[in-house]
């Protein structure tokens, strides 16, 4: 009586060993099964139109890093003379102030955004040619994989690493120079080249890779020797509209006002806004202050919202020539080159330009061209390390310098370190310097 | 849903079956030897009736409630010697053996003796209501009809606020917004920390943040539209070593709320009338401005921009100020907008019915005004620009309504069965404002103000009121929550249970900013705003839960009880939202379909678990109680690779005051250890474990192209983050029944703790991943005092203290090194979410000139720990005082928290980029205000430390008075009713070394991560007055 009470009047152990199992073992996978629509499968990202789609990623990313996205186009512009931060985000001001330290919470994004179109670049381009897409789209990516190391090497430290994915895993990569990024840039840049034949377009686009490449490491006639194909009127774009993004060119300054048009920034700046150049177009609107109430505002009219901006174009190609002929000594060709692009440029009301007389001046009017033809591009901060690293110019003579207009002095970075993210790397152990 | 609800039920049934099955033959048996035992229960002192007592037969399933005249009857009992035990709320229990023969009935009356706490009240828990005393964990228990009544409650979170050790509530400051809570501290570092709720039987969504237009600050919670006039109790189950049937995501603690039901009788009518008003007595920081004369347009100040000669750079002769001037929006009745707010209530409700069907039916109307307004100066500024004037709706753009009505039904048809059915719906309309931390938002403006007061601005800094409050955002809901518990008692050793119901949500969110009127402020198109745009979110909740069981329940040896409990739950979530918006929007357009941009999205995601558990209960002599359980759950958030969760669960109470050798008297009447080890688990998201891509839209050569993005690693072997928590403790009766404690401590740790763990940009992938690596640790002490210190009949005192502390510390993050943030770190060794900076070393004022210069604060080279962001103690005390046999009950609760640190965001930013605050501008501040403006401002490491605060406080929380009109003045009304007249008041005194804007600011008061003060609203203050009516 007592053992059945316990038992619940069960007298075999058949039916709770199969309580037990039915317990335990239950097969409920397809109860459990739910849809997720939000996510696209990996097998949905291939054959031709899901290479296609995702080849149009790869451009997105590239937007994301050029004038689509707060990269380095605008930090690199505001640690220059060509933005001045006119916000009160600690992280915009303190880089204009050239003061960068790596755990600022902005440059995490930033980097992260350049290695995605070089990482996820590979991927895309292993989706075209599986599903056997024409080589010049590979071509296309190729060239923005070299675009993304260009601004790369063009920013940050020595020390930087380049990390990968293999499969579901990060790949830790290891630290090398920044000069390592541009050397890999001139490689994609010539893979490019190669894919990319049929296509003018495309063979230009990597081809001024390959020259802006080759211009940052020092070879100067090699990037005039790359570049010289390529029509003044040459333009490869990043195209921008309501569903996609931006031109932040416009966001950042004429909309929310947290960028101003620098002007004499720190001495050492160039006359952006003085100077009253058509190509910039830099005006005083409205209120005379930025979104921080304190920076004068001025803003450029070079972009609109929704204005493409150029990601390469034959004027740079131009530009490089001529930097190229001066360092060669060729004075005469130098000049050329640059009333090319004037005379070319689609922009009127550029008188051609005279010698100036000097070398230093002939380097001062070379690099000012490029700032004024290239503003708001991401050029800027690369040539003025450029200037220290390549011209051997101090860099207290061409960065902005001295007091800063909200409080304090000028700091003293000549570049971007690694952001502080970065160190979950366990390869990485910070720069190896903070040279120009 | 159909399909898979059966499915979970065939798999419960067949498991209940099983039960029911094999003891078919002892059950024939037993069940044609039982009889009936029927009497009446009541009040000891006064030999009126009582109602609603559980009447149970010890060692059986059997349990009925007494009626309305105090009587009870139950079926089909056991012969021989039985025990029959009738508990109810406010009374000691009894217990008292009664023979039965066959097929006769026996009476058996008691007379209860009042008490003011006791060890045995019932509780819920997932297999069913037990004893407290059977229960190896402690589970808080609030009795909310009785504070709503009384208190000034507006929401479910102040029912929780001071009322449950370890329970840590930190309400949103705006009107309808929601609030943030925390048991037993904070266990994942990446994953949801808040509890889960369940109301009548079924998962209920509660969720933070529930909104999908941002304001800057803290959103509605779903919790909110829980109206607290329709709750009865509110339990609070602390932890796994308690909620591991609770199953995936009860790792937080789950929160179990019961709704009022109907009691046999007449109709019972109830109505209350509450009104009230909202105030903002918050301290504001003035804004400071030193003028200058610079030698460029651009180094003047004017009253046009905020160009200022700061104190490190006017001593060291970089500017020169002409003046100093200050202006505190907040304190001028020109400027303040902070225009006082409203709030009003109005119920109804009528219960009643029989012993076979009885019902609760109730409704409410429910309006608050908050406190946020567009002061006239500003209003009049709008009009003169725009010709038109404000809305309503804009000039106060912070008021919530709701309405509600809940029919609760309760049916029992035999002594052998039982049904509760539980329904209400309800509409809530609110309206939110653009705050806090938002370019464009009201508080980031006035906050940061330009120091003095002109015509234009008038003492703002880019956007005044009506600049902010000229968005116009919404969010309206309509929810219907919806549950079916059944209960079954074939034979009276077992009873099944089912529990079936939905928890619908229907948001829509909108916001408006009409052509011409946003983003206009002081200057000029800011934002482009003045376009206009309009945004449309409607969205879908839809939550279900399924839950089966059976319990089987016998004696043994004569001195042994086993309580066998069996059953399956599934719980499924369904979100799903199309939204739509448009900008540039024609002139008197306000749809999103207007606008000449437009753009829509539309998301959709689900998650289901399905668990299966058993526990087994045996108990010795009804004083000690042992527990075992065990819980099996799948879930469609686990990686590929991972099967199943398996949560076991143990727990021991022993009632040592039952022994005879137990020294039990006046000074110590009841004496219980307890002790429990159990397990319960958080689940990751719904696609955490996948690798996928997402969707973007790209512009390929001026031509809008869809496009995918690699946007998750994924994977797959995501399991569960696991947290097992041992707790002990000890509950006494002291005094003669009038002081009772609950102490425990508990040891939480979680493994396989789910980490986003951040992967290295250069990887050029997303930028984290979950995975299982981090282990948490919580371990605490919760102390819980309740004593009726004078007892009498003119006169009483009870007085309640809650008690918590809670060490947080990160045990281990694996392999990866701490996560770094710019305020916080997750550092093994240290609290989650700790502070940590380079600490400010010296600030000397070497020079003797009243002013620290960048050079006098010296700034350590290395970061180090701060403290920990999350309070580690908390107390309450709360006193009830109850004059004139009860007629008048004066109420006081006081709390604290301490031990905690919070980053006064508002005062950095002010100093570090607003440059307005005092330590910057007046050369009267304080060195310690100086010092810390230096270094956030000027010292290269730009370091905060100096802004993270001992937040410790004291606040006056409720305080409360209520007259209850004599028997004699409402007879003359109708016999039997009752008028109660309330005056209440919340948030009336604060007690704080803290100079920010309240220790209690809720800015990121999400599900994880920490809280910040940042041009956030603190507390307001509550004074209401209410009746409530009984016929």
């Amino acid at each position: 009586m007592m053992r059945t009470a316990f038992l619940c009047g069960v007298p075999g152990r058949a039916v709770r060993a199969a309580g037990l199992a039915l317990l335990l073992g239950c097969s409920t996978d397809s109860i459990l099964e739910v849809q997720a629509p939000e996510v696209i499968q990996p097998e949905d990202a291939t054959g031709a139109t899901g290479a296609a789609a995702v080849r149009a990623g790869i451009l997105g990313r590239v937007a994301a890093i050029s004038s689509g996205g707060e990269g380095m186009w605008f930090f690199g512009g505001l640690a220059s003379d060509e933005w001045r931060g006119g916000d009160t985000f600690v992280q915009r001001n303190t880089v204009d102030q050239r003061v960068v330290l790596e755990d600022n919470s902005f440059l995490s994004g930033q980097y992260r955004a350049l290695n995605r179109v070089r990482v996820e670049g590979a991927r895309a381009i292993a989706a075209l040619r599986a599903a056997n897409q024409p080589a010049t789209t590979v071509g296309e990516l190729q060239s923005m994989a070299a675009y993304s190391l260009i601004l790369i090497g063009e920013h940050y430290c020595n020390g930087l690493t380049l990390s990968t994915i293999d499969g579901t895993e990060p790949v830790d990569g290891v630290p090398v120079p920044a000069d390592s990024a541009l050397a890999r840039a001139v490689q994609f840049a010539d893979s490019a080249l190669v894919s990319s034949a049929g296509n003018a377009s495309f063979v230009n686009l990597a081809a001024v890779m390959k020259g802006r490449a080759l211009l940052d490491r020092g070879l100067f006639a090699e990037a005039a020797a790359a570049v010289s194909a390529v029509p003044t009127t040459f333009l490869y774009q990043i195209f921008h509209s309501a569903n996609s993004s931006e031109n932040q060119n416009w966001t950042l300054n004429v909309s929310s006002r947290r960028y101003s048009v620098g002007d004499l920034e720190g001495g050492n700046g160039l006359n952006f806004r003085s100077a009253n150049d058509p190509r910039l177009r830099a005006v005083t609107q409205g209120a005379s202050v930025a979104f921080d109430n304190v920076t004068p505002f001025l803003a450029q009219l070079k972009f609109d919202r929704f204005t493409p901006a150029p990601l390469a174009n034959g004027i740079e190609a131009r530009l490089i020539q001529a930097e190229a002929a001066l360092r060669g000594g060729d004075v005469a060709g130098w000049l050329g080159f640059l009333n090319t692009a004037r005379a070319q440029g689609g922009i009127t009301g550029l008188a051609p330009l005279a010698d100036p007389g000097t070398a230093a001046a002939r380097i001062d009017l070379t690099f000012r061209e490029r700032a004024f033809w290239m503003f708001g591009t991401g050029h800027r901060f690369g040539d003025l390390r450029r200037l220290v690293r390549q011209y051997g110019r101090p860099q207290a003579q061409v960065f902005p310098t001295g007091a800063y207009l909200k409080g304090g002095s000028y700091g003293t970075a000549v570049v971007f370190p690694l952001p502080i993210e970065e160190r979950n790397n366990p390869n990485y152990k910070g720069c190896t310097d903070l040279l120009p | 849903m159909h399909s898979i609800l059966v499915r979970a039920l065939r798999a419960t049934v067949v498991v209940v079956t099983l039960l029911l099955s094999v003891c078919t033959d002892a059950a024939a048996q037993r069940t044609a030897t039982t009889t009936r035992v029927s009497g009446r229960i009541t009040d000891g002192s006064s030999g009126r009736p009582l109602q609603g007592v559980r009447v149970t037969v010890v060692g059986t399933e059997l349990a009925v409630g007494s009626n309305a005249d105090g009587r009870y009857s139950i079926l089909s009992a056991p012969t021989g010697v039985v025990e029959v035990r009738v508990q109810f709320i406010g009374f000691q229990s009894q217990k008292k053996p009664i023979t039965l023969t066959a097929g006769q009935a026996a009476t058996l009356d008691f007379a209860l003796v009042q008490a003011a706490t006791q060890l045995d009240a019932v509780i819920t828990t997932a297999t069913g209501n037990q004893r407290k005393l059977e229960v190896g964990n402690t589970v808080s228990t609030i009795d909310a009809a009785t504070l709503v009544a009384v208190s000034p409650v507006t929401n479910v979170g102040d029912l929780l606020v001071g009322k449950a050790a370890g329970v840590q509530v930190l309400g949103g400051n705006l009107t309808g917004a929601g609030q943030r809570i925390r048991i037993r501290g904070t266990n994942s570092v990446s994953l949801n920390n808040e509890p889960i709720f369940f109301i009548d039987g079924v998962r209920m969504t509660a969720d933070n943040n529930s909104s999908s237009i941002g304001i800057g600050g803290t959103n509605p919670s779903r919790l909110n539209d829980i109206n607290p006039e329709d709750i009865e109790s509110i339990e609070v189950v602390k932890g796994p070593a308690a909620s591991t049937l609770y199953g995936t995501d009860a790792a937080n603690g789950v929160i179990v709320i019961r709704t009022k039901r109907g009691k046999a009788g007449p109709a019972r009518w109830n109505s209350w009338f509450e009104a009230g008003q909202v105030e903002d007595n918050n301290r504001w920081p003035t804004a400071y401005r030193g003028w200058r004369t610079g030698t460029t347009a651009t180094t003047n100040s004017t009253a046009f921009n905020s160009v200022n000669c700061l104190l490190p750079e006017s001593a060291s002769g970089t500017c020169v100020r002409d003046s100093l001037t200050a202006f505190n929006v907040f304190n001028d009745s020109r400027t303040t907008p902070f225009l006082g707010g409203n709030r009003s209530q109005y119920g109804l409700s009528v219960s009643g019915g029989t012993d076979v069907a009885r019902y609760f039916v109730s409704s409410e109307f429910e309006n608050e005004l908050g406190v946020l307004g567009v002061p006239k100066v500003a209003a009049d500024q709008f009009l003169g620009r725009t010709g038109t004037s404000l809305l309503s709706q804009q000039v106060r753009p912070n008021e919530y309504q709701r309405v509600n009505i809940r029919a609760n039904l309760n049916f029992t048809p035999s002594s052998k069965s039982d049904v509760a059915i539980s329904t209400t719906y309800l509409q809530s309309d609110q309206r939110l404002p653009q705050t806090d931390n938002n370019a464009t938002g009201l508080l980031s403006n006035a906050t940061s103000g330009v120091g003095n007061y002109d015509s234009v601005r008038i003492g703002y800094r880019q956007f005044r009121p009506q600049d902010s409050f000229a968005n116009i955002t919404q969010q309206k809901v309509a929810r219907y929550i919806g549950s079916l518990q059944a209960n079954y008692r074939p034979v009276s050793w077992l009873s099944g249970r089912a529990t079936v119901g939905v928890d619908y949500t229907g948001r829509n969110d909108y916001s408006l900013c009409k052509r011409n009127e946003c983003g206009l402020g002081v200057t000029a198109n800011v934002f482009n705003l003045g376009i206009g745009y309009a945004t449309n979110n409607r969205s879908e909740f839809f939550q279900y839960t399924g839950d089966f069981g059976g319990t089987a329940t016998f004696k043994f040896l004569d001195v042994f009880e086993s309580r066998t409990a069996a059953g399956a739950q599934f719980v499924g979530r369904r979100f799903e939202r199309n939204g739509a918006n448009g900008e540039n929007l024609p002139p008197g357009a306000t749809l999103a379909g207007q606008g000449a941009i437009p753009t829509v999205n539309q998301l959709q995601n689900e998650s289901r678990t399905l668990g299966l558990f058993a526990d087994q209960t045996v108990s010795w002599r009804d004083r000690l109680f042992l527990n075992a359980a065990v819980r099996r759950d799948q879930n469609s958030a686990f990686g590929a690779d991972f099967g199943a969760l398996i949560l076991p669960k143990f727990s021991v109470s022993y009632v040592l005051s039952e022994e005879r050798w137990f020294p039990k008297g006046e000074l110590l009447s009841s004496f219980r250890l307890r002790g429990a080890r159990g397990e319960a688990a958080t689940q990751p998201g719904v696609t955490d474990a996948l690798q996928y891509f997402g969707t973007a839209t790209v512009t390929d050569n001026a031509v809008d192209v869809p496009a995918l993005v690699f946007s998750a690693l994924g994977n797959t072997s995501l399991r569960p983050e696991r947290v097992r928590e041992l707790e002990y403790g000890v509950d006494a009766t002291l005094a003669g029944d009038r002081v009772t404690i609950e102490a425990t401590a508990y040891d939480r740790r979680s493994r396989d703790g789910l980490l986003s763990r951040t992967l290295p940009p250069s990887t050029g992938g997303p930028a984290s991943r979950l995975e299982n690596i981090a282990e948490v640790q919580n371990r605490g002490l919760e102390l819980l005092v309740n004593a009726r210190l004078i007892d009498g009949p003119r006169f009483a005192w009870d007085a309640t203290f809650n008690g918590a502390r809670n060490k947080n510390k990160l045990l281990s993050l694996g392999s990866i090194p701490p996560i770094i943030g710019t305020t916080m770190r997750q550092v093994p060794g240290f609290p989650l979410d700790g502070y940590w900076q380079r600490r400010i070393t010296s600030a000397v004022d070497a020079n003797g000139d009243g002013i620290l210069v960048g050079g006098e604060v010296v700034v350590a080279d290395t970061f180090s720990y701060v403290g920990p962001s999350v309070p580690v103690n908390e107390v309450s005390i709360q006193n009830v005082f109850q004059l004139f046999r009860g007629k008048l009950r004066l109420s006081a609760l006081v709390d604290r928290k301490s031990g905690h640190f919070l980053l006064n965001g508002t005062e950095r930013i002010r100093c570090e980029t607003r440059l307005n605050c005092v330590g910057a501008v007046d050369p009267s501040a304080s060195l310690f205000e100086q010092a810390r403006a230096v270094a956030v401002r000027i010292n290269p490491s730009r370091t905060q430390d100096g802004y993270m605060e001992e937040a410790d406080f004291w606040r006056l929380r409720e305080v409360s008075a209520a007259l209850t009109l004599p028997e004699r003045v409402m007879r003359r009304v109708r016999t039997g009713s009752t008028a109660t007249l309330v005056f209440t008041a919340r948030n009336l005194k604060l007690w704080t070394k803290y100079t920010g804007i309240d220790p209690e600011s809720n800015y990121f008061g999400g599900a994880r991560g920490s809280v910040s003060d940042f041009q956030t609203q603190g507390p307001p203050t509550y004074y209401t007055i209410r009746l409530n009516l009984g016929l």
